[in-house]
């Protein structure tokens, strides 16, 4: 199935993308749509354990199951300076 | 209170008499008098909010000065707290401002922010910001999440049980990586937006999301997402900071 994912911030000037789709199979988790990027997109790697995501216009964490039809926003870490 | 000092603040439609007055009768408290306290404590005592409280044990540093207005060499080594109710004092006298010197701790923030209106992140570090948020979801209290990193800053309201907590979007909280690249400008802007949704949020106004800005690239980005049902914080009410 097909899943479109929304970028934020940084990770679009990465993917030169504002969203994008990609293949995945039902029921995989977003660690796999995080995943997959990485691979295209080897910058991304350094976030990956603080990204922020969202499935549906809820934030989640990254091994929610995905499901045909859901919309998957991947935002960068919160910021910590001061 | 004197209304020609607002002038120009009463007539911007959005604000208005009314929300001038109103303004003048809410206690902010600011935990952390660094980069973003400090600019955050001047633009709120220039607005007219009532009481603001800044919360911080830290002397000012050389590396403070490049990234706020209020402070300037002849005050370095002075406790940031003490400096900064003297200055707000001299900005504007109408407003109460208390330095308060301490480190906040879950022993005593729910002492410090029991009165407050809101709480404003003026912090430089994810563990005290999830003790902030804990208190504030516990105790009802709205705070702003504010941080900025290099060139971004990024700010979000929280009112406890209606908006996402910083829980909600955080799966852990990053490592401490030694010094933070900030550039000298962004912190004012990054207060700036701040204390714009702090008198949104006081007065009643509708509120911006999640906003991301990146101050370098011009790019303003608002995400507004809902709530996640299953949050430890605001949706389970497990305070493991507190």
């Amino acid at each position: 199935m097909l899943v479109k994912v929304k970028l934020i911030g940084r990770y679009k000037d990465i993917t030169g993308k504002q969203e994008l789709e990609l293949e995945i199979l039902n029921g995989d988790t977003i660690w796999h749509v995080v995943d997959v990027l990485i691979t295209q997109y080897p910058k991304i790697e350094k976030d990956k354990k603080f990204i922020m995501v969202s499935k549906n216009n809820i934030y989640t964490t990254i091994d929610a199951k995905i499901m045909d039809g859901d919309e998957i926003t991947l935002s960068p870490p919160v910021v910590s300076g001061g | 209170m004197d209304l020609e000092r607002y002038q120009r603040q009463i007539i911007v439609p959005e604000f208005g008499e009314e929300g001038q007055q109103l303004l003048s009768k809410k206690q902010v408290v600011i935990i952390g008098g660094g980069g973003l306290g400090s600019n955050s404590s001047e633009i709120l005592a220039r607005l007219g909010v009532g009481r603001i409280d800044v919360v911080d044990d830290d002397t000012i540093e050389l590396t403070n000065i490049h990234r706020t207005s209020i402070f300037n060499e002849e005050v370095i080594g002075s406790f940031k707290c003490q400096v900064l109710e003297e200055k707000l004092q001299k900005i504007n006298s109408e407003v109460k401002s208390s330095g308060i010197q301490k480190r906040v701790t879950k022993e005593n923030i729910e002492s410090i922010v029991k009165n407050a209106d809101i709480i404003l992140d003026g912090t430089d570090n994810m563990q005290t910001r999830f003790l902030i948020n804990d208190v504030s979801i516990k105790n009802g209290i709205p705070w702003i999440y504010a941080g900025v990193y290099s060139t971004v800053g990024m700010v979000m309201v929280i009112i406890p049980k209606q908006t996402p907590c910083l829980k909600c979007i955080s799966q852990s909280i990053p490592e401490k990586t030694g010094v933070i690249p900030v550039l000298g400008n962004l912190p004012l802007t990054t207060a700036s937006i701040e204390c714009t949704e702090a008198i949104k949020l006081l007065l009643g106004k509708p509120l911006s999301g999640l906003i991301i800005y990146d101050i370098w690239k011009q790019q303003f980005e608002q995400i507004n997402i809902k709530r996640n049902p299953g949050c430890s914080c605001c949706g389970n009410e497990i305070f493991e900071f507190l």
